[in-house]
């Protein structure tokens, strides 16, 4: 409910500082207002003047608001920005990935949900995956690396680990066991995080998943939860907490934390040495969500012969692959596509031979793109990359 | 053919929108006044907003817009306070921002040439890695466009005091007037145009002076007395340095409040120079001769650079509505206006902030602090905003832009010039099409105005009824009612 974030949308300042970038060569904070027509309502400050619209009562929800409101990739890139901080803890008060998720959430509640999303959302509900997949093969891979259903470390695959990016499970699994970790795995347990639904605004199916998830985690003992998914990391780890508004009662770590905690200690051992140059992509959940930054970059220059070249916009200001937690890119292809050019430019421009990402969605969004433009790239996930080098 | 179709014709349709939701967006800047009170002061919706991308667009729009008699309000990043891009009889709005580019930047003559949508920001990067620098930039930076600090005056802000304003640097302008037609200025007549609000012509393009890099040194002092903060403030304005802030014990105390670690004091100056060797220890001896204060850390110095464009913002979210006006007086008179200001403002959260200027002078921002969702106490603190401009002007000072709501002040403000002013407008906007109800005229007659005020002030709930209805009334009777009352008149 928008309701909820009344005070957040008074707190902006219309200062507009949301829309410009300190880089020398990136110019823009909100890809989406670059790609667009660039009116305001397609970034930050005209998003919240429309929230505040509606809050006023001015602005009534309709199909064309809802279009809009689903072009928000939800990146959090002018949150970084946003000069109406809390000098306390520099936090922005002014959310607006959170502001234009309440009001999708209204939204769906007076019946606007776009067609693709209901679908979406329909599919979640009733496969408990985002793909509509067979739960059955979570029991496969459970099967194969014969992981048990209890432990204290639970690994987290995911709908992309499983359906879309199997290398990626299967490496983190194997990196967890050759670690000495004894990963349990939930296998048909496992339902859907939830990240889509919850950003996409329903909410109710977003709980759904939350409650079961957290139900079959606690069963099986969980004590630490890892998770190569940038998008299940950042919603279990943040959004869970908020949905039964209490603590975990466990830890969720993403498997480059896991690894650079290894790092730090000296215990990774690889066996073959990549004498490539690697650039790394920032998933907007595992970054400005989830605040982890240093952990895959440890861990990528750890690797012996990686040499890690930065893109024009990393860390805190990196920029979003153009996914947008699937959301714009399914309702807004073209608008996605033009975005994720925009980071193959800037990976190709590094000169670098590996573009790597620690987020399924964000590696397979721009292998996609990067394939369609030729551009002389390997994309690889963090997982698959490093247990290449540790010859798993 | 419809508005929206004739100038999608022009500039195609991608670059202009009729959606209620821009329609809303564009119907305000960064002043804090809620949609109720809009309309009563003569603000409207614009009926469409367009993207020009290049100046011809803008010509031809211009062309357009004068043959058909429409209103025009042209808008940059939209980060002023006044109200100065708000539409008056609605019409279409410029959006300028999305002409960028970066035409040229020759080092060898020490210029560069933009197209005036750019950030000043985007600009200074571009030519950091040059080595120079511009001698006048907002603080607002990283949001305000080119064309908008050029029309709102370019004399407040950072190397203001050392270079001098902006319309010193301008080399030259290309401005599109209200019938379209385009042109070139020299320095000199260049200055009709600074400080205009897009009421003379839509600057699209600028030819500015840029100066070689040297060194920066920043220096904070507090000081246990306003008294001792003041006399070092006059004397400031003798060195020049490069940029100067000031900050009063409430400010300090907002500051502190939101989180800083500044130190409890009366007054508080951010001091930067940026001269050459020799130059430089120099005046930074003096500085410390004069300022009678504690000198404070280089880190803390250092920090309250690199903040200089979120300070004034980051307190906002404790009102969370920041009401400000910008004076702009003589340094020698601030420490009079100021115990004025006190005396009118007690009771009310408020603070002082102030940026070096021009010529000695201080562009001051009272800041009130109120909350815009209790329409009564907003609408009681908004009545203070003329008061403040008032003692202002005792003291040889006056605000530093008219937008829209300062332009009830007008013959305050004006006072004879103002018959000049209008000649001026005549000659170049004769059918008042270019962001009418700004600078020259007031979409409200003043004597209305004046009982409107009073109205805020004393029956302050009867005011709040009043505008709401006149918030419900459509767009067209707002717009016909002030050009009745102004025919009356």
């Amino acid at each position: 409910m928008l309701e909820k974030y009344r005070y957040n949308v008074a707190r902006c300042a219309r200062c507009g500082i949301c829309r410009a970038k300190y880089s020398e060569k990136v110019h823009y904070v909100c890809p989406v207002r670059e790609h667009t027509g660039g009116f305001e309502h397609y970034f930050s400050r005209g998003r919240v003047a429309v929230a505040a619209g509606i809050l006023e009562g001015a602005i009534d929800y309709s199909p064309e608001l809802v279009d809009v409101l689903y072009t928000c990739l939800g990146c959090k890139s002018c949150v970084e920005q946003c000069g109406s901080v809390d000098m306390r803890n520099g936090k922005s008060l002014v959310d607006t990935a959170k502001i234009v998720r309440e009001m999708r959430e209204d939204a769906i509640a007076l019946g606007l949900e776009p067609k693709i999303m209901q679908e979406l959302h329909a599919t979640v509900s009733k496969t408990k995956n985002t793909f509509g997949g067979n739960l059955e093969e979570k029991n496969k891979l459970a099967k194969k690396f014969e992981l048990p259903e209890k432990g204290d470390t639970i690994f987290f695959s995911g709908c992309y680990g499983v359906y879309r990016d199997r290398k990626e499970a299967e490496a983190t699994i194997k990196i967890l066991k050759a670690t000495g970790a004894a990963p349990a795995y939930l296998a048909d347990k496992e339902w859907c995080c939830g990240v889509m639904e919850y950003w996409g605004g329903n909410t109710k199916v977003a709980r759904d998943m939350a409650l079961h998830n957290l139900e079959a985690l606690t069963t099986a003992g969980v004590k630490t939860l890892v998770t190569a998914c940038s998008g299940c990391l950042d919603t279990i780890k943040d959004i869970y907490p908020e949905i039964i508004e209490d603590k975990l009662p466990f830890k969720v770590i993403h498997i480059s934390e896991y690894l650079a905690d290894l790092v730090e200690k000296g215990e990774l051992k690889f066996t073959k040495e990549i004498n490539k140059t690697v650039t790394y992509h920032d998933p907007c959940h595992l970054g400005r969500h989830a605040r982890i930054f240093d952990a895959p970059r440890k861990v990528i220059e750890s690797i012996p012969g990686i040499t890690l070249k930065e893109m024009e916009r990393n860390r805190e200001a990196s920029g979003c692959c153009g996914s947008g937690i699937g959301a714009v890119r399914a309702l807004e292809p073209d608008l996605a596509l033009a975005i994720t050019n925009d980071r193959i430019k800037e990976a190709v421009a590094t000169g670098a031979e590996v573009l790597t990402s620690a987020c399924p969605m964000c590696v397979e969004q721009l292998t996609l793109a990067g394939r369609a433009s030729k551009a002389k790239l390997e994309y690889i996930n963090l997982p698959a990359l490093v247990a290449e080098a540790m010859g798993l | 053919m419809s508005v929206y179709e004739d100038i999608a014709a022009i500039v195609g349709e991608e670059r202009i929108s009729e959606s209620n939701l821009d329609r809303i967006c564009y119907s305000h800047d960064l002043a804090p006044l809620p949609d109720d009170l809009l309309k009563g002061f003569g603000a409207t919706k614009p009926d469409v907003v367009v993207r020009p991308g290049n100046l011809s667009h803008v010509a031809d729009i211009m062309k357009y817009a004068s043959g058909k008699n429409i209103p025009v309000s042209p808008r940059g990043g939209g980060s002023w306070g006044l109200g100065g891009v708000i539409p008056v009889g609605g019409g279409i709005v410029l959006d300028l921002s999305g002409m960028n580019r970066i035409i040229e930047v020759n080092i060898e003559d020490e210029y560069v040439t933009v197209e005036t949508g750019v950030e000043w920001k985007r600009l200074t990067n571009a030519i950091k890695k040059h080595g120079f620098y511009v001698g006048a930039c907002p603080t607002s930076a990283p949001v305000a466009t080119v064309g908008g600090y050029i029309s709102t005056g370019g004399s407040s802000g950072i190397g203001v005091s050392q270079h001098g304003p902006l319309g010193d640097h301008i080399i030259s302008l290309k401005v599109v007037l209200a019938d379209g037609t385009v042109v070139q200025t020299n320095p000199w007549d260049s200055w009709v145009f600074v400080g205009s609000e897009g009421t003379l012509g839509i600057v699209c393009e600028a030819t500015i002076k840029i100066f070689k890099k040297s060194k920066m040194k920043h220096m904070l002092f507090g000081f246990d007395s306003l008294d001792a903060g003041l006399e070092a403030v006059i004397k400031l304005n003798e060195i020049n340095p490069y940029y100067f802030t000031i900050m009063d014990d409430g400010f300090i105390r907002l500051l502190k409040e939101k989180g800083s670690q500044l130190p409890e004091s009366k007054m508080i100056l951010s001091i930067t120079l940026n001269d050459m060797d020799g130059v430089q220890e120099e005046k930074e001896k003096i500085i410390e001769s004069v300022c009678r204060g504690t000198r404070l850390s280089d880190d803390m110095a250092e920090e309250e650079w690199e903040n200089r464009y979120k300070t004034a913002l980051s307190i906002k979210s404790l009102g969370p509505t920041l009401l400000t006006q910008e004076i702009r007086l003589p340094a020698r008179f601030l420490g009079q206006a100021l115990s004025e200001w006190k005396t009118v403002l007690k009771g009310k959260r408020f603070a002082f902030k102030g940026v070096c200027s021009d010529n000695g002078a201080i562009n001051l921002f009272p800041v009130v602090l109120t909350d815009e969702r209790n329409k009564n106490e907003f609408i009681k603190t908004l009545s203070y905003t003329r008061e403040i401009a008032r003692i202002g002007r005792k003291y040889n000072g006056d605000v530093y832009g008219i937008g829209l709501f300062n332009s009830n002040q007008m013959t305050d403000i004006h006072g004879k010039s103002l018959e000049v002013m209008k000649e001026i407008k005549m000659i170049l906007d004769s059918k008042n099409i270019l962001n009418p109800g700004k600078t020259v005229e007031s979409p409200i007659p003043d004597f209305f105005l004046s009982f409107i005020f009073t109205l805020m002030k004393h029956a302050t709930p009867l005011f709040a009824f009043l505008a709401k209805s006149v918030n419900r009334l459509p767009d067209s009777f707002v717009n016909n009612a002030s050009k009745f009352l102004k025919g009356r008149k």
